[in-house]
């Protein structure tokens, strides 16, 4: 039996497009994660045959792999400070009103809209105005800038769905404000702050551009990436680039599955 | 002196810009069932969640027994709340639900133990004390939420419409429990509702807001039977009204002269007010004071009861509520009858 359609008239139209859209988004990994295994330097398209050499180059060189631990104590360090900032912030801004929680609201996502050309001058001048030149701890901090956004977004979203109601409860119960916050309001928004941590990390982890401004010595995996392939044309980046596909995958199935989407996205943006 | 008094004084309470209560005064005795009825917006949550704590007081005070409590915070007021949401934590058990106040008390695990079996036997919960509270039913998270309230054996608990969102059945199963629950641990309770006939049920006394004020505040059969105002015989039960004229001394309504001998209330109109189970059709020579002729032109049949819309000469309607006794003849669409009733249950609507 055919399914009702209850808008007559579009017919295959908005599946068709959705399949192409769908194949759009998917296209370049499978490209490169098809390259990532010819054989020749050249990486042909499609490959010619089938080897994990350039997996191995890419595991062995050294640079590659100091990028890699870089990259993630840089990521791991941006996202604990965005999630602690993030989750204070977004507390204040969603369960408070207080004048010039506008603004506030609208500096917390600045950093996203922004062009990051400019954000990544903006920290090198003012870097070199207070003489910080310790490239990790720049980065660190720049790191946590562009991330913060994500993770009030997404733990504001969180909190607002969340009933005032359990908070007061909670209080007329006796507890106070502060072991209300720790009992109930976290245990409560952790899903959120699961998913907030996970966003920020892979934001840190995937930065080029601020990144680029403040490197000084030792680069992320990003910047080491861009300066390989600017000498060499072989498919080594296509293998680090198909492992970063299928890490970013798993931990984005794993908050799926420990959280859901709808559950952090639902009740939407945040209201000024 | 027992715990459990609270007393408002000239309370006034503003969200922002907008005051919502406006210079209440209101004394609750301790162990006496209070119910707030009124309108949304009428300011009955708003005056409840000051008692609370959760509101700002703007002016006036709030005592809880004899001790001001205008800036005591919520968490010192050793008062108890269930909210309209229920508000169950869900991230935690039935217990550890039930616990949570007993813990900020400092009450020892094996007295805690005992207290959580209490109120699992009293709310007929046992069996479900490590369950989370999504996999409850609704009757059952209600007395989940009554039993962390009343674990920390408050004087004083606060409901905010808890049953609203329950089905009849299950509605009116929970208020015979609270009700004996309150006359059990001789608790005060201050219960808000929008539903007249739930806080006729349930209260000792009725407080009747809108608009921020108090219209009236009087035991169920006071608030019923002589209200105070014309918004509380509006709000509370069914009521007729009925425009009349003057002619002389008396009163006319569809060209016939009636009697009222109620109580005189101020209104924008001259009217009379008629409750429709006051009505009834006569039968054999009417004996009643006020007689009307009229024709049914509409059936509502609804069991216990039935309620027939009839309609006077002059093309006012009314409804008459008739207890289904099943001596008598059913009436018909159409029937011309004639309605009589008494003088005293005659209230007289003024524009003075």
């Amino acid at each position: 039996m055919r399914r009702f359609d209850p808008i007559p008239g579009l017919g295959l139209t908005p599946r068709l497009l959705t399949v192409a859209a769908c194949l759009l988004l998917v296209l370049p990994h499978i490209v490169v994660a098809l390259v990532s295994v010819d054989p020749s330097p050249a990486a042909h398209f499609p490959p010619q045959g089938f080897s994990f050499k350039w997996y191995l180059n890419a595991f062995t060189r050294p640079a590659f792999r100091e990028a890699l631990g870089f990259s993630m104590l840089v990521a791991l360090g941006a996202a604990a400070i965005a999630l602690v900032a993030g989750t204070l912030a977004s507390w204040f801004i969603v369960r408070h009103r207080f004048p010039g929680r506008g603004l506030v609201v609208t500096l917390l996502q600045l950093p996203m809209m922004i062009p990051e050309v400019v954000l990544g001058l903006g920290f090198l001048i003012l870097f070199a105005r207070a003489q910080l030149y310790a490239s990790v701890l720049n980065i660190l901090l720049a790191h946590a800038v562009i991330t913060l956004p994500y993770a009030v977004r997404v733990i504001s979203a969180n909190l607002q769905t969340t009933q005032r109601s359990l908070e007061e409860a909670a209080l007329v119960l006796g507890a106070g404000p502060l072991r209300t916050f720790w009992k109930i309001t976290l245990p409560v928004i952790q899903p959120g702050m699961i998913a907030a941590g996970v966003f920020a990390f892979v934001v840190s982890f995937d930065n080029f551009t601020v990144t680029a401004f403040l490197v000084t010595t030792r680069g992320t995996l990003p910047i080491e990436i861009y300066s390989y392939i600017r000498t060499e044309s072989d498919p080594t980046i296509a293998a680090i680039s198909t492992v970063l596909i299928l890490v970013s995958l798993t931990g984005l199935l794993l908050v799926e599955r420990l959280v859901g989407f709808g559950r952090i996205t639902q009740g939407g943006g945040l209201d000024k | 002196m027992t715990a459990g008094a609270i007393r408002l004084e000239q309370l006034s309470i503003s969200h922002g810009t907008k005051r919502v209560v406006h210079a209440i005064d209101l004394a609750i005795q301790p162990g006496e069932f209070v119910c707030l009825l009124g309108p949304s917006g009428c300011g009955k949550t708003t005056t409840l969640r000051a008692i609370a704590g959760l509101n700002r007081v703007e002016s006036g005070r709030v005592e809880i027994d004899g001790i001001l409590a205008n800036e005591l915070p919520a968490h010192r007021r050793n008062i108890a709340m269930v909210f309209q949401d229920l508000a169950l934590f869900p991230h935690m058990t039935v217990a550890q639900n039930i616990a949570f106040g007993l813990a900020l008390r400092k009450v020892p695990a094996a007295e805690t133990r005992q207290r959580i079996g209490e109120m699992l036997a009293l709310l007929h919960l046992e069996g479900l004390q490590e369950r989370l509270p999504r996999q409850l039913s609704g009757g059952q998270q209600q007395r989940v939420a009554i039993a962390r309230s009343l674990v920390v054996r408050p004087a004083v608990l606060l409901l905010d419409e808890p049953f609203a969102a329950l089905d009849r059945k299950l509605r009116e199963e929970m208020r015979r429990e609270i009700r004996a629950l309150q006359r059990r641990l001789g608790l005060t309770v201050v219960f808000v509702t929008h539903d007249q006939e739930e806080a006729l049920t349930l209260a000792d006394r009725v407080v009747v807001m809108n608009q921020g004020v108090i219209e009236q505040a009087g035991p169920p059969d006071a608030i019923y039977e002589t209200p105070a105002s014309r918004f509380v015989l509006d709000f509370v039960g069914q009521t007729n009204f009925l425009a009349v004229t003057r002619a002389g001394e008396g009163l006319r309504l569809a060209g016939e002269p009636v009697t009222a001998a109620g109580a005189c209330l101020a209104g924008d109109a001259l009217q009379i007010a008629l409750r429709p189970e006051r009505l009834r059709i006569a039968i054999a020579a009417p004996t009643l004071a006020n007689r009307l002729p009229g024709q049914i032109d509409e059936i509502a049949y609804e069991g216990a009861l039935v309620t027939y819309q009839v309609a006077l000469q002059d093309g006012q309607r009314l409804l008459l509520r008739e207890a289904n006794v099943g001596d008598g003849e059913r009436r018909r669409l159409g029937d011309r009858v004639t309605l009589e009733w008494r003088a005293e249950d005659t209230l007289l609507i003024g524009e003075a």
